[in-house]
């Protein structure tokens, strides 16, 4: 009598777990495929290199906390330490990829977009040559966007539509994305700033509200980053050990410059916002921080690159796009999504390898 | 009655019209409201039901038909034996009306050979209560280590449990003598990788209790759709000790609770010395439903104790404890027993959450308030979502009475009664469910007052501990691996990681002032690096956690105070230390919590509430 509902109840919970993870694993395989032929063809991919080199040099004087100083950014040099080959942190890239996907479609799904027009998102973003080689070859850069993916999604759940899990999931997953690369603080920051416009007039004469709202996004990340300081400080006697970010500042400018013309890949992501900016202006402001994100991202880090922004900003508009539209509205979305993928296809981004160079074993 | 001049038109069909509404009989409305004199009114129904009135509180009682029956039975059927005569024939006198229900009911447990007088319920009580004083007592005392000394915390440590402890503190001091920097070494990894573990397990309850943000167990519709007439009689008890000072507060707050006064049953327990609270209540001329039950005295000293005297004597379906100065929800009742019927019969508590209604009157009540928040809101859904045990909070946890009094109600030997009952509930194969109703009640703004608080709580969650591992093996029989940890973690994680901070923090300030090579013997660089990563996740997650619980209160001026988090644990290392003291050598001393220390006004409360 007491067991059987128990029982059911937990299974269940079980099967929709195994099944969530199922089929974001099987959304990465296609992916794995390209790993696998990448490097039956003997491509590692820089990033992946330096990860090894990284591990390599770790592991080669005995892993002990005196290593801390150059273990940032720590789940790629962790997983590079333990799988020690570019396919392992391929795989594992790949997976991620396939886990950040299933939550964007799932989102979508939710957000009431037909079929058809979720297929041909999706597709806009993931038919891009130059997609299926950062998802599979640079694990710390999709690492670190499947969080921030994560946390743009608690994000909204957060600030408009009030609910606190969302901000615990914003929160944790920018301080999960700040142990894939330091450019976690630039979006942390875009975040708050955010989160303090979008809550400027819903909280107003509430005491304490808006500084409430800075921690609940902030403090996992200033966490993180305060103990990581620490424990290198107290291991290695250097107070700020590089953890990329300020070494290397470029020229804000051409940040900017660099950011604005990639817009021009993104339509997706325009439409979406001109139809949010057209249900509440202040949307505007959220939607251009994403941006100031990537700006401050390649200022800072020099770490921004086109299909970052791809990526970024249509999933960003893939779980944005206002609830209930018109038959109208998801027909301009769809235009607009094929219209992302001729661009990207008819101007492939020429930072990323050429598909021949990486799958060809070249 | 009106024309006895007992109670005027008006009155009486208010009374009327209440009665029907709420599907009570008119006495006890009249009672609930004192619009009537408890004597008065049933010397009326004596008459009508054509019976002699008998005050059956002052007479002599015949022992021998009266020990015949079981008080609790007594009670919750409204009559007594009073006395035999010598051909044999017992005078009955009843409070409830002599029809055919009521006749069977007494012929069922002493034949037909009786003769009726009509009586009030409160000489039934009050003369049950005086007559089956020792029964009761020790019903109340031992009653659930006579049914099974395995469940009574009456013994700290079983036998094996002795055996057990003396072997490991042999082995420990003999390794420790041979091998003393290894043993350090070990005994440190081995603290620190259980405080991760069990800081780890509290954040992953948590973030599911968080997904359960959204989900209500008992909806307004719920509430709105369930009819007043058929809402069964609820019996709330209260223990009070040395509280006089809040009698008139909780008066007001009981009456606020959106259920027919007709239908509560509201019993006091009050312990025998204690002339200020029962002067309190004298004063007040609490109405007619509320009961006043004197505990006797005698060790041990506890609430539950008392409980378990207001369970024998309770008659409603459901029970549920308030603390003297709680101030439940109006629609709590109505939610519980929403969730009741909306649950299997497994289901045999629900918890409703706690939080304070003083909240801002200083840094420890602000700190106080973080901790529930994320307690109530976050980790018992958690628990819930998961189907793990849930240790009940003090108050506000609601029960189907006669189950109570199956699994043999609180332990009074425990010092966190109600957490050992939540636990021995899930051990029985039964389910504690939470509902999304508060009660405020007082936080604790005294230091010295709030570490006698706490080491009486982690006090009692050692003893819980202890109690429930006896026999890990029916442990597992009955919630299984999962529910064990989970258990083992939470109530046997929370006094750990409270004892287990003071070394941790001792480590992390020695790492400070003295190089690592220095440490390194003690410590080496891998248990040093656990160690200080795990206190500051541990406290990271801590604090976090204590910042969310405010923000969904949308207590947003508390959520800085999160960051304090690491300093009130201090404070709960030092009432851990005193509770594994107290463990040791008075283990059911009950550390007396003072209410009404805060400087806050009524209008102050209901303003923050």
């Amino acid at each position: 009598m007491v067991s059987a509902p128990i029982k059911t109840t937990t299974t269940t919970q079980r099967s929709d777990f195994l099944k969530r993870l199922g089929v974001g694993l099987g959304l990465g395989l296609p992916l794995v495929v390209f790993s696998l032929i990448a490097a039956a063809g003997g491509w590692i991919s820089p990033e992946h290199s330096a990860l090894l080199d990284k591990a390599g040099a770790i592991a080669g004087e005995g892993v002990g906390p005196d290593d801390l100083g150059s273990f940032y950014p720590p789940i790629p040099v962790i997983l590079a330490l333990a799988l020690g080959s570019g396919l392992g942190l391929s795989v594992v890239s790949s997976f991620l990829a396939g886990g950040a996907l299933y939550a964007v479609w799932t989102r979508m799904i939710r957000r009431g977009l037909t079929p058809s027009v979720q297929v041909v998102l999706v597709a806009s973003t993931v038919l891009l040559p130059a997609v299926w080689y950062v998802a599979s070859q640079d694990l710390a850069l999709i690492g670190g966007l499947t969080m921030l993916v994560l946390a743009l999604d608690g994000f909204i759940r957060f600030t408009v539509h009030g609910e606190t899990s969302g901000g615990f999931t914003a929160g944790l997953c920018l301080a999960g994305a700040l142990l894939f690369g330091a450019e976690a603080l630039a979006y942390t920051f875009c975040l708050v700033v955010a989160a303090i416009g979008l809550g400027w007039s819903r909280y107003r004469g509430t005491a304490g509200a808006l500084r409430a709202v800075v921690m609940v996004l902030a403090f996992p990340t200033l966490a993180l980053l305060g103990s990581w300081l620490f424990l290198q400080w107290q291991f290695t006697g250097e107070t700020f050990v590089d953890i990329g970010l300020l070494s290397d500042l470029g020229s804000p400018v051409s940040a900017v410059w660099a950011v604005l013309r990639d817009l021009g890949r993104v339509p997706v992501y325009l439409l979406v916002g001109a139809l949010l900016v057209r249900s509440r202006p202040i949307f505007g402001f959220a939607l251009v921080l994403p941006l100031v994100g990537l700006v401050l991202v390649e200022w800072m880090a020099n770490r921004y690159t086109a299909v970052m922004a791809i990526i970024l900003l249509s999933f960003l508009a893939m779980i944005s796009f206002p609830r209930r539209s018109s038959r109208f509205e998801q027909g301009m979305l769809l235009v607009a999504a094929l219209g992302q993928l001729a661009i990207n296809i008819a101007w492939p981004i020429e930072a990323v390898p050429a598909l021949s160079t990486w799958l060809g074993g070249s | 009655m009106v024309d006895l001049g007992l109670i005027s038109v008006e009155d009486l069909s208010w009374a009327l019209a209440e009665a029907k509404q709420a599907g009570s009989r008119l006495g006890r409305v009249l009672l609930s409201e004192s619009l009537i004199d408890r004597l008065s009114l049933y010397r009326v129904l004596a008459e009508l039901w054509e019976l002699d009135f008998v005050t059956v509180a002052d007479l002599e009682l015949d022992a021998g038909s009266l020990f015949s029956v079981a008080p609790e039975r007594l009670a919750s059927e409204g009559w007594i034996p009073v006395a035999r005569s010598a051909e044999g024939r017992v005078t009955v006198a009843t409070s409830e009306p002599p029809d055919r229900e009521q006749l069977q009911r007494i012929s069922r447990s002493i034949g037909d050979n009786f003769d009726l007088v009509a009586t009030t319920d409160w000489d039934i009580i009050t003369s049950l209560h005086r007559e089956f004083r020792e029964v009761v007592l020790d019903y109340a005392t031992l009653g659930l280590w006579r049914r099974d000394e395995q469940l009574s915390a009456r013994r700290v440590l079983a036998p094996a449990q002795k055996a057990l402890l003396v072997v490991l503190l042999l082995v420990v001091t003999v390794v420790a003598v041979l091998e003393p920097v290894r043993t350090v070494v070990a005994l440190s990894a081995l603290v620190s990788l259980l405080f991760l573990a069990c800081v780890l397990f509290k954040f992953v309850v948590a973030m599911v209790g968080v997904r359960r943000e959204t989900w209500e167990a008992v909806s307004e519709g719920d509430v709105a759709s369930l009819s007043t007439e058929d809402l069964p009689m609820y019996t709330v008890l209260v223990p009070a000790y040395r509280e006089g000072e809040v009698v008139a507060q909780m008066l007001q707050n009981l009456r606020a609770l959106d259920y027919p006064t007709s239908k509560l049953e509201v019993i006091l327990l009050l312990e025998e010395d204690d002339s200020e609270t029962m002067e309190a209540v004298q004063r007040m001329k609490p109405p007619g439903t509320v009961i006043v039950l004197v505990v006797p005295p005698a060790d041990p000293r506890t609430k539950p104790k008392a409980c378990n005297v207001g369970l024998a004597f309770a008659r409603g379906e459901f029970l549920v404890i308030y603390d003297a100065e709680d101030r439940p929800d109006a629609d709590q009742l109505r939610k519980a027993v929403v969730a009741f019927r909306q649950g299997d019969e497994a289901l045999l508590c629900v918890q409703a959450a706690l939080n304070y209604w003083n909240a801002d009157e200083n840094a420890l009540t602000r700190m106080f308030t973080l901790e529930y928040s994320y307690w109530f809101d976050y980790m018992l859904p958690g628990l819930d979502r998961l189907r793990f045990p849930i240790p009940l909070g003090g108050t506000s946890n609601h029960f189907r009475t006669a189950a109570l009094r199956e699994i043999g109600g609180w332990d009074p030997f425990n010092v966190t009664e109600d957490a050992d009952l939540g636990i021995r509930v899930s051990a029985v194969g039964g389910s504690v469910g939470v509902i999304n109703s508060t009660t405020f009640e007082e936080a604790n703004r005294a230091y010295g007052n709030w570490i006698r608080q706490r080491s009486r709580w982690i006090k009692g969650y050692m003893q819980t501990l202890l109690v429930h591992l006896r026999d890990p093996r029916s442990m597992l029989e009955a919630v299984g691996w999962r529910g064990t940890a989970a258990f083992t973690l939470l109530v046997g994680g929370t006094p750990f990681t409270f004892l287990a901070t003071p070394p941790l923090y001792a480590i992390f300030i020695l790492s400070l002032l003295l190089p690592s090579a220095s440490l390194s013997r003690w410590f080496p660089g891998w248990v040093l690096y656990v160690s200080l990563a795990n206190l500051l996740i541990g406290n990271a997650v801590m604090v976090y956690l204590s910042m969310m619980g405010a923000f969904k209160r949308r207590r947003y001026e508390l959520v800085l105070w999160g960051l304090l988090n690491p300093l009130y644990w201090v404070l709960h290392s030092i009432a851990a230390y005193k509770a594994l003291w107290q463990l040791i050598v008075k283990p059911h001393y009950w550390e007396k919590t003072e209410h009404g220390l805060s400087t806050y006004q009524d209008d102050d409360n209901n303003s923050a509430v």
